[in-house]
């Protein structure tokens, strides 16, 4: 009984709705992402296949450890990324079944909410590591802006995350996830017990739009791919980077393009029974995240951080402070 | 005490923001730039020294290649100095036929100008379509010449090729769609407030320093310096066509972005005046010999003025060429540009004065271990590559 | 709205994108395009003009064993389109042909060869057969004019420039240029 729940427990963190699964599905929003970037800028854009291609080769190259970097943390920094992304993974609740039905597949415990918020800024913390440790001044200077961003938005992430806990009374995402199942999306709901609760809406919308800017610096969209500007620095922090320790950077970017989508999903307009419904809401997230990248340019650093702290943070106590209130019954 | 809590930032001779290969020195202070040192080559090619051992007709195209986004404009300097030095005027009709060509080059060196500053400021979506709007431009380039780059239109007493009516109506309708283009893309840049973050009071170059440096072409027309070669020391058309300069006076990148998109609007314009008023008669008149002599010609070239100096023995090879091309005035007056800027600011500001050269250029190693810098020449390259062990 | 513009553009362009899957689309250049030249063997009489007149030294020209070999370079090629113009008898034509890509230099030579003739009087070649015939071919109105029959002009005509101009060979060319000044 035991080894049965053991094989069972290790299919399902391995292939599906594991690693395998959210590599695959990851690799194939990374190219929806590459392929409706292209086709908004009239080009033909990469094949389905291109994301594999690119991680093949490049665990196929030589990896130069550069003579002067801290051997340690140049190892170190690429490792602690994805072992921080898988773990997020896991805990992630997902509904399994292709046919509607309430099992989904979670590890979720208690207070997990605040574990993948810190997770998350932890792959971050790992590329400025990553940075740091090399003595090249871009990877200098991409490290100090990326210290810059991560400082400026790391907050109103947490706050717009944050934000619908209090509506279910508990930090637990698979918590969310069946309260959404039973109530419909949370950005639509209403609260009941309430007078004035057709404004709710107006705040949830908010805490959606503070969720998604915060989310753009993570995934390297514009405008804030600030850290990762090619035409200034080269390639930021991970401009000495190369073979398989790059590869391992960009698996985690694999696994945050799944992550994220279906971080979005299961937390404003969640409530799926089925993988497909899931995996389509997930689609259209990487769509708008597609949309925003497409029509604008790139920050100046202090133009970015000043655009957090002067608009997205207030919005987001804004948000945060009317999700408590509806939750709290005050209002 | 800067000495010790600044941090030498190498831009180039290999570096993404650059499109050829220049070295700049950057002294930042966190991210304000407090020193820049700039190495300015010339077209180290020796093309100078290789024109002096072929004939003047072979040199046409060898001029032609000097520099590829411009080499209309060189070729027609080339032949107008040649025509000078023989005392020959040219027909009517190849006059006019050379400013369509001219006007033609500027419209595509401004849209790839275009395109490359909004990729420098991180605007992909945009670049993409204004070189895709780039095409047209070289499709009536390649239907009137018959190539998209060194058209090999010119030759010494006037053009190589006529053109037919029908060819006037093709490129009378795409330039109808080219202007729709630049339409849309007036709206789009001046409806986005990022774009003019990025571009807004960053690289001032004000008008005493401009004049210090001698800067010409667009660059100094930002600087409300009214320059221009074509009304100073009008040459083919440029007399008879109705047209007019744009000079601002915010002295910033914004203002160099302004004076070329109506550098564009008004090539457009003198295009089908052109068209409309082209003469009729012979494209061009035998040149026999060659006298002694010295003559010098220059041209507006999308860049700045473009001149050229000949010094002739009486042979069919010319005893000296002299080509000074407007980037290389330009290109120094980066310097003052980047001081107390932002390092982010950086390749937006190079990339406004439009540089345009290649030259060869050597690789700065800063050695924090021993803390010093040197300069390593090719063949210590060459040796260390050969050595390296796996 | 502030950024309008570029979201309908950026859906316009969702349409059709601006590029062609080549090589499995193609599109081809418009008339008089300068692509990869081409010798017309029926037209060309080896004169060796645009060889002269080559700016990039592609065209080279080799005269050995009584054959006259022009050659084509296309690596050096720079597709000015100077041979065309010079070209007195259309025997070299730019085409549209731009796809000249190849994995040896052997390729991309063109090679067209002539027979030498050959002088009268000291044997030395010194011109293409066909080129002599061209000009022969030109002169047959004068000729016809003049009655001047083609065995005599071939005797004072197919000399080296070398013999031509010697005392000794010029009696033939006087008695041809006193008969036609006697004629008009």
């Amino acid at each position: 009984m035991v080894i049965q729940i053991t094989l069972e427990l290790l299919l399902s963190i391995l292939i599906y709705p594991g690693i395998l699964f959210a590599f695959i599905v990851g690799s194939l929003f990374w190219w929806e992402f590459r392929k409706l970037r292209a086709r908004f800028q009239s080009r033909i854009g990469p094949p389905w296949y291109q994301t594999f291609a690119d991680l093949i080769k490049l665990f196929a190259k030589e990896t130069i450890i550069p003579a002067m970097a801290n051997k340690f943390i140049f190892v170190f920094a690429p490792i602690m990324a994805l072992s921080s992304a898988l773990v997020v993974l896991w805990l992630l609740p997902i509904p399994v079944s292709i046919l509607p039905s309430v099992s989904i597949f979670t590890l979720s415990f208690y207070g997990d909410l605040i574990l993948i918020i810190y997770l998350l800024a932890m792959i971050e913390a790992a590329e400025i590591l990553a940075g740091f440790s090399t003595p090249s001044p871009y990877a200098a200077i991409g490290s100090s802006r990326k210290v810059n961003l991560v400082i400026a938005y790391e907050l109103p992430f947490a706050l717009a995350s944050i934000a619908v806990a209090f509506h279910v009374s508990s930090l637990r995402l698979s918590d969310i996830f069946t309260y959404q199942i039973s109530n419909g999306p949370f950005i639509l709901e209403i609260p009941s017990n309430s007078s004035f609760g057709f404004l709710a809406p107006v705040f949830h919308f908010i805490t959606f739009a503070v969720f998604i800017i915060c989310v753009l610096p993570k995934l390297r969209i514009k405008p804030f791919d600030i850290p990762e500007a090619e035409c200034e620095i080269v390639a930021g922090p991970l401009t000495e980077y190369s073979g398989c320790l790059l590869g391992i950077f960009e698996l985690a970017n694999v696994f945050k393009w799944f992550i994220i989508p279906a971080l979005t999903v299961i937390l404003f307009f969640g409530g799926d029974l089925t993988i497909i419904t899931f995996l389509i809401k997930c689609a259209l997230v990487v769509f708008l995240l597609t949309l925003l990248e497409t029509i604008n340019p790139r920050y100046r650093i202090d133009q970015g951080y000043k655009f957090y702290f002067k608009y997205i943070l207030p919005l987001a106590i804004i948000g945060f402070v009317g999700e408590t209130l509806f939750a709290l019954g005050v209002i | 005490m800067s000495k010790n809590r600044s941090f030498i930032v190498p831009i180039g001779p290999y570096h993404p923001a650059l499109k050829e290969a220049e070295y700049f020195k950057v002294e930042v202070e966190g991210e304000r730039i407090i020193d820049a040192d700039i190495k300015v080559g010339y077209n180290h090619r020796g093309i100078e020294k290789i024109a002096m051992n072929r004939t003047y007709w072979r040199d046409i195209f060898l001029f032609e290649r000097v520099c590829g986004i411009c080499s209309g404009v060189h070729t027609n300097t080339f032949c107008q100095t040649v025509e000078e030095l023989v005392g020959v005027e040219i027909p009517e009709r190849a006059k006019y036929l050379r400013t369509i060509m001219l006007e033609l080059e500027r419209l595509h060196s401004h849209l790839l100008w275009f395109g490359v500053g909004l990729h420098i400021i991180g605007f992909d979506t945009l670049f993409m379509h204004v070189w895709r709007d780039r095409e047209i431009v070289q499709d009536i380039l390649e239907m009137l010449t018959g190539n998209r780059v060194n058209y090999g239109y010119n030759k010494f007493g006037g053009v190589r090729r006529d053109l037919s009516p029908a060819l006037a109506k093709g490129i009378n309708e795409k330039l109808d769609s080219l202007e729709k283009a630049l339409g849309v893309l007036l709206k789009e840049l001046t409806s986005d407030p990022l774009i003019f973050a990025r571009v807004k009071e960053i690289g001032i170059l004000d008008k005493n320093t401009a004049k210090k440096y001698c800067v010409v072409g667009p660059t100094a027309r930002a600087s409300s310096i009214a320059i221009d070669v074509r009304k100073d020391d009008p040459y083919d058309a440029y007399d008879k066509i109705e047209w007019s300069i744009s000079v601002y006076d915010s002295c910033d990148v914004l203002a160099r972005v302004l004076v070329r998109y109506d550098e564009m609007v008004e090539s457009v314009k003198m295009i089908r005046q052109a068209l409309k008023d082209l003469p009729e008669g012979p494209i061009s008149v035998e040149i026999e010999e060659f006298p002694e002599g010295i003559a010098m010609s220059r041209c507006e070239a999308p860049r700045g003025e473009l001149f050229y100096f000949i010094k002739s023995n009486g042979t069919n090879i010319p005893e000296r060429v002299k080509v000074r091309t407007p980037s290389y005035m330009n290109i120094p007056s980066v310097k003052p540009m980047l001081i107390d800027e932002t390092l982010a600011d950086v390749p937006i500001i190079l990339a406004s004065v439009d540089p345009c050269f290649a030259c060869t250029d050597r690789v700065v190693v800063i050695d924090n271990r021993k803390n010093k810098e040197y300069v390593v020449t090719f063949e210590k390259l060459e040796q260390m590559f050969r050595r390296k062990k796996r | 709205m502030m950024k309008k513009k570029i979201i309908t553009e950026v859906f316009k362009a969702l349409k059709a994108p601006a590029t062609v899957k080549y090589p499995f689309e193609k599109t081809p250049p418009p008339e008089k395009f300068r692509g990869k030249p081409e010798f017309d063997p029926s037209k060309c009489i080896g004169c060796g003009a645009c060889v002269q007149l080559c700016p990039s030294g592609a065209l080279s020209l080799e005269d050995k064993d009584d054959v006259r070999i022009i050659s084509l370079f296309y690596g050096k090629c720079t597709f000015c389109a100077r041979c065309e113009e010079i070209c007195p008898e259309d025997g070299i034509h730019l085409t549209q042909e731009y796809e000249l890509a190849s994995s040896t230099t052997q390729e991309e030579v063109i090679e067209i060869k002539f027979d030498l003739l050959k002088c009268r009087n000291c044997g030395r070649p010194f011109m293409t057969v066909a080129q002599f015939n061209r000009g022969l071919e030109r002169m047959q109105q004068l000729l016809k004019e003049h009655k001047i029959s083609e065995d005599e002009i071939r005797k004072q005509l197919e000399l080296c420039p070398d013999c031509r101009g010697k005392v000794e060979n010029i009696s033939l060319g006087r008695k041809i240029l006193v008969r036609m000044m006697l004629n008009e």
